[in-house]
C-alpha cells in the first residue's frame, strides 16, 4: 500500500497533537480556531472550547494567519501569513493533518481562503508575484488538494474572500498593494494603488461587479470583508497614506450600489489609527464588529451603517461570532465575549500566547449530543 | 486613638502607594524630537553629503587615496544611519525610504541580483538614469558597499551608480528632515505635542507606546538579525557573511551605534519615569553591554568563528536578552505601556 514519506510524516505529525479533549456538552459543541504565537516565538494553530481548553494544537512551520472551515464543520484549512508558503488542511474530529499544501512555484499565499459550499474545492488567495496579478488558487479536495485551476481576482493583492448566499459568487477584497518576495515587506506601488472589491462567479471566473474607493482615497487598502445573510458586504480597510489623513476605514456594499463609506465619531475615528483588522457580522446579520488593534478597540456598526459603539481591548484583532454577539481575541492572550448590548459577558486569558489576527467560531453539530 | 492612628497609617500607606504608582516625572517629548530624532537626521544629512562629495571626487580623480576617503565617509554615513535606524515611524517611512537606505537582511540576495541587472542596462543617455526610479535594492548602503568595498578597481559605469546612490542618500536625508520640520504639517509637531488635538498621537501614552515599540524592535533586530544569524548554531556552523556590512567590516560599529541610540532614547523618554531600582538595573545592563561589546575587537564576520571573541559576542547577546526582558516586561508594566502583537505589524 502506498503510504509515501510525506503522507507518513503528515500522519505522525497528526498523532503529536494534543487531545482529544472533546468540546463539552454544556458548550453545545461550540469551539473556536485561531493561530497564535507562544512566548518562545513558536507558531501554532489551536482548536479550543469556549473555556479556552485545548482540543487540538498544531505546530506550524511559520506564522499563521487565518483559518477557514468547511460547511460541515469537520475540516479546516490553516493559512500561512503573507507571503505564505503553506496551507495545512486538518481534520477537526481527529486532529489529523490531512494535507500540507505548498505554494505553487512563482506564487505565494495571502493568508485567507474558503471551502466551497459543496466541499469540492478549497479556494486560496494568492500572489503571482512576477506580474503582481492576484489570483485564487483552486484546489480539489478529493484529489489530494491538487491545484486544478486559478481565477483572476481582477486586482492586486487579494486578501480575504467570502461566499455570497447563492454559494457561487464570491466577494474578493483586492488590497491593491503589490509586493514581491525579493523585497519583503516593501509595498511597491503605493502611489498608484487601486484597491477594489470584486464579485466573481466561481464556476466561470467571470467578473460580475467591481467597486473601488473614491479616487482621493485610492490608498485605502480593502483587506477584510464579511458577508451578511442578505449579501450585504461589510469592509474593513487599512490606509496606506499619511497618518495625519483621517480617511473613512469601514464601508458597506450592496450589489449594484455605490460603496457606503462609514465614519465613527471623531474621537473614535482618530483612535482607529487608520487601521482595521477583522470584520465579522453577528449571527443574524444585523450588526457587525470591526477590530482596530493599533487603537486597541473594537467598533460596532449596524447593517445600515450606523455607529453603535465600541469596547476597549488592547491589541484586539481576532473576531468571531458568539451567541448573537462576538468573541474577540488579542495579543495578550485574552478572549472577551461581547453580547448584543455591547457588554462584556465573559472573558478568559491564556497568558502563554498571543492570539494572531483572526479567529473563527464553529458550531459542531455532532458534538451537541456528545 | 489607636483606631485613629491605624486609620492614619492606612491613609499614609495609600498615599505612598499612590505616589509610587504615579509616573515620577511625566513625559517630555520636545527634547527627544529635537536632540535625538532631528539631530540624528541632521547627522545623516551631513555625513551623506560628505560621502556624496567624496565619491564624486573619487569618480573624477579615481585615485587610490580618494577611494580610501570615500570608504571612510561611507562608514561615517552608515554609522549615522545606524544611530537613527530605530526610528521606524514618520517620514522615514514615506516613499519606502527606510528600505531604500538599507535593504537588510537580504535573504534572497536581491541586492546582488538587482545591482547586476542595473549594471547590465545600457544608459545611452546619461540623463535618463534616475536611481530613485530603480529597484529599492540598488538605492542604499548595501549596493554602495558592494561596489565600494569589493574591489579596488571601479569602472566608470559602477562610478555612475555609486554616485547616483550617494546623491540619492543625501536627497532622501534632506527629504526626511523637510518632512519632519517643514510644510503645513511638519511631523515634529505630532511628536512634540501629543494630546487629544493631535491626530497621530492622541495622548502621551500613545506616543510612549510607539517609542517603546521603537526601542524594543531595535533590540530585537540586534539580537535576532544582527547577531543570531552570523553566530549560527555553533562555532562549527557560523554564518559570518550574514553579518550586516561584512564587506566594510561595519557590523560591530553598527551594533555600537544602535546600542548608544537606544540608550539615548531610553534616557530621554523613560528613565526619569521609572522606579530607581528598575532605572538602576537598566542602566547597569547598558553598561555591561558596552563593556562586552568593547571586548569584540575583530570584525563580526570572523569574530563569530574565533573561540574567545565568540564568547564575548555570546555574552553580549545574553545581556541583550536581559535588556529586552527588562524593557518588554518590567518597564512596560511600570509605565502601563504595551508592546503589542497584532498592533505591531499588521496584515
Amino acid at each position: 500500500m502506498g503510504i509515501n514519506r510525506r503522507a507518513f510524516l503528515a500522519i505522525t505529525a497528526g498523532l503529536l497533537v494534543t487531545g482529544p479533549l472533546y468540546c463539552r456538552t454544556t458548550e453545545r459543541g461550540i469551539c473556536f480556531l485561531s493561530c497564535e504565537q507562544d512566548r518562545s516565538g513558536q507558531h501554532c494553530a489551536y482548536l479550543c472550547n469556549m473555556r479556552g481548553e485545548t482540543i487540538f494544537r498544531w505546530q506550524l512551520p511559520a506564522r499563521g494567519h487565518s483559518i477557514c472551515v468547511d460547511s460541515k464543520g469537520e475540516i479546516a484549512a490553516i493559512f500561512s501569513r503573507r507571503p505564505g508558503s503553506y496551507v495545512w488542511v486538518v481534520d477537526l474530529n481527529s486532529g489529523k493533518i490531512l494535507r500540507k499544501i505548498d505554494a505553487a512555484a512563482g506564487y505565494h499565499f495571502y493568508g485567507h481562503g474558503l471551502f466551497t459550499a459543496d466541499g469540492e474545492y478549497l479556494l486560496c488567495t494568492e500572489n503571482y508575484f512576477e506580474s503582481g496579478n492576484g489570483v485564487i488558487g483552486v484546489y480539489q479536495t478529493k484529489q489530494k488538494y491538487q491545484r486544478v485551476s486559478e481565477i483572476q481576482t481582477q486586482g492586486i493583492g487579494p486578501h480575504e474572500i467570502k461566499l455570497l448566499n447563492d454559494q457561487t459568487t464570491i466577494a474578493v477584497a483586492n488590497g491593491g498593494i503589490h509586493t514581491h518576495p525579493d523585497l519583503p515587506r516593501i509595498k511597491l506601488n503605493l502611489d498608484v494603488m487601486r484597491p477594489n472589491l470584486s464579485y466573481l462567479d466561481i464556476n466561470s471566473g467571470r467578473l460580475i461587479e467591481k467597486v473601488e474607493p473614491p479616487e482621493n482615497w485610492h490608498q485605502l487598502s480593502i483587506r477584510h470583508i464579511d458577508v451578511a445573510t442578505d449579501n450585504t458586504v461589510a469592509i474593513a480597510m487599512q490606509y496606506q497614506g499619511r497618518r495625519d489623513h483621517l480617511p473613512p476605514l469601514i464601508a458597506l456594499h450592496q450589489r449594484n450600489n455605490k460603496l457606503q463609506l462609514l465614519r465613527a465619531p471623531n474621537e473614535i475615528q482618530q483612535r482607529l489609527r487608520n487601521y482595521c483588522g477583522s470584520v465579522v457580522f453577528n449571527r443574524d446579520g444585523q450588526w457587525f464588529a470591526v477590530s482596530s488593534p493599533r487603537g486597541g478597540l473594537v467598533t460596532y456598526w449596524s447593517k445600515q451603517g450606523d455607529y453603535l459603539g465600541f469596547h476597549d481591548q488592547p491589541d484586539a484583532c481576532g473576531v468571531g461570532q458568539s451567541g448573537n454577539g462576538f468573541l474577540v481575541s488579542d495579543g495578550t492572550g485574552r478572549l472577551i465575549k461581547i453580547d448584543k448590548k455591547l457588554a462584556q459577558s465573559d472573558s478568559i486569558k491564556l497568558t502563554d500566547r498571543s492570539w494572531d489576527n483572526h479567529l473563527i467560531v464553529i458550531n459542531k453539530p455532532d458534538r451537541i449530543s456528545s | 486613638m489607636n483606631r485613629f492612628k491605624a486609620g492614619l497609617k492606612h491613609n499614609l500607606l495609600i498615599l505612598i502607594g499612590l505616589i509610587l504608582s504615579l509616573p515620577l516625572h511625566g513625559y517630555e517629548f520636545k527634547s527627544l524630537a529635537n536632540e535625538h530624532i532631528l539631530a540624528g537626521y541632521q547627522r545623516l544629512l551631513e555625513t551623506t553629503n560628505k560621502l556624496n562629495y567624496s565619491v564624486n571626487e573619487f569618480c573624477t580623480k579615481n585615485s587610490k587615496n580618494s577611494l580610501k576617503e570615500s570608504r571612510f565617509h561611507y562608514k561615517e554615513a552608515f554609522n549615522a544611519w545606524q544611530s537613527i535606524q530605530h526610528i521606524r515611524f514618520g517620514p522615514v517611512q514615506y516613499l519606502s525610504r527606510e528600505y531604500r537606505f538599507e535593504l537588510w537582511p537580504d535573504k534572497r540576495g536581491t541586492v546582488s541580483k538587482h545591482l547586476a541587472r542595473l549594471l547590465k542596462e545600457d544608459w545611452a543617455n546619461k540623463d535618463k538614469f534616475k536611481l530613485s526610479e530603480k529597484s529599492v535594492a540598488v538605492q542604499g548602503f548595501p549596493a554602495l558597499e558592494r561596489i565600494l568595498f569589493d574591489q579596488n578597481l571601479i569602472t566608470e559605469k559602477q562610478c555612475q551608480v555609486i554616485h547616483a546612490i550617494t546623491e540619492n542618500l543625501s536627497t532622501m536625508s534632506a527629504g526626511i528632515i523637510a518632512d519632519w520640520s517643514e510644510g503645513d504639517t511638519p511631523y515634529i509637531n505630532f511628536v512634540a505635542n501629543p494630546g487629544s488635538h493631535n491626530v497621530i498621537f492622541e495622548s502621551d501614552q500613545a506616543l510612549a507606546n510607539q517609542l517603546l515599540n521603537s526601542l524594543y524592535t531595535q533590540l530585537e533586530i540586534m539580537a535576532t538579525q544582527k547577531l543570531d544569524r552570523p553566530l549560527g548554531k555553533s562555532i562549527d556552523n557560523t554564518k559570518g557573511k550574514q553579518a550586516e556590512g561584512w564587506r566594510s567590516q561595519t557590523a560591530i560599529s553598527a551594533l555600537y551605534h544602535n546600542l548608544q541610540a537606544t540608550r539615548q532614547l531610553y534616557v530621554l523618554v523613560f528613565a526619569d519615569n521609572l522606579t530607581p531600582v528598575l532605572e538602576y538595573r537598566i542602566n547597569h545592563t547598558y553598561q555591561q553591554l558596552e563593556k562586552s561589546l568593547s571586548r569584540v575587537t575583530m570584525p563580526l564576520k570572523s569574530a563569530v568563528a574565533d573561540v574567545t571573541q565568540r564568547k564575548h559576542i555570546q555574552q553580549f547577546r545574553r545581556q541583550l536578552s536581559n535588556l529586552k526582558r527588562l524593557v518588554a516586561t518590567e518597564l512596560a508594566t511600570e509605565l502601563g505601556l504595551s508592546l503589542g502583537f497584532n498592533s505591531l505589524d499588521g496584515d
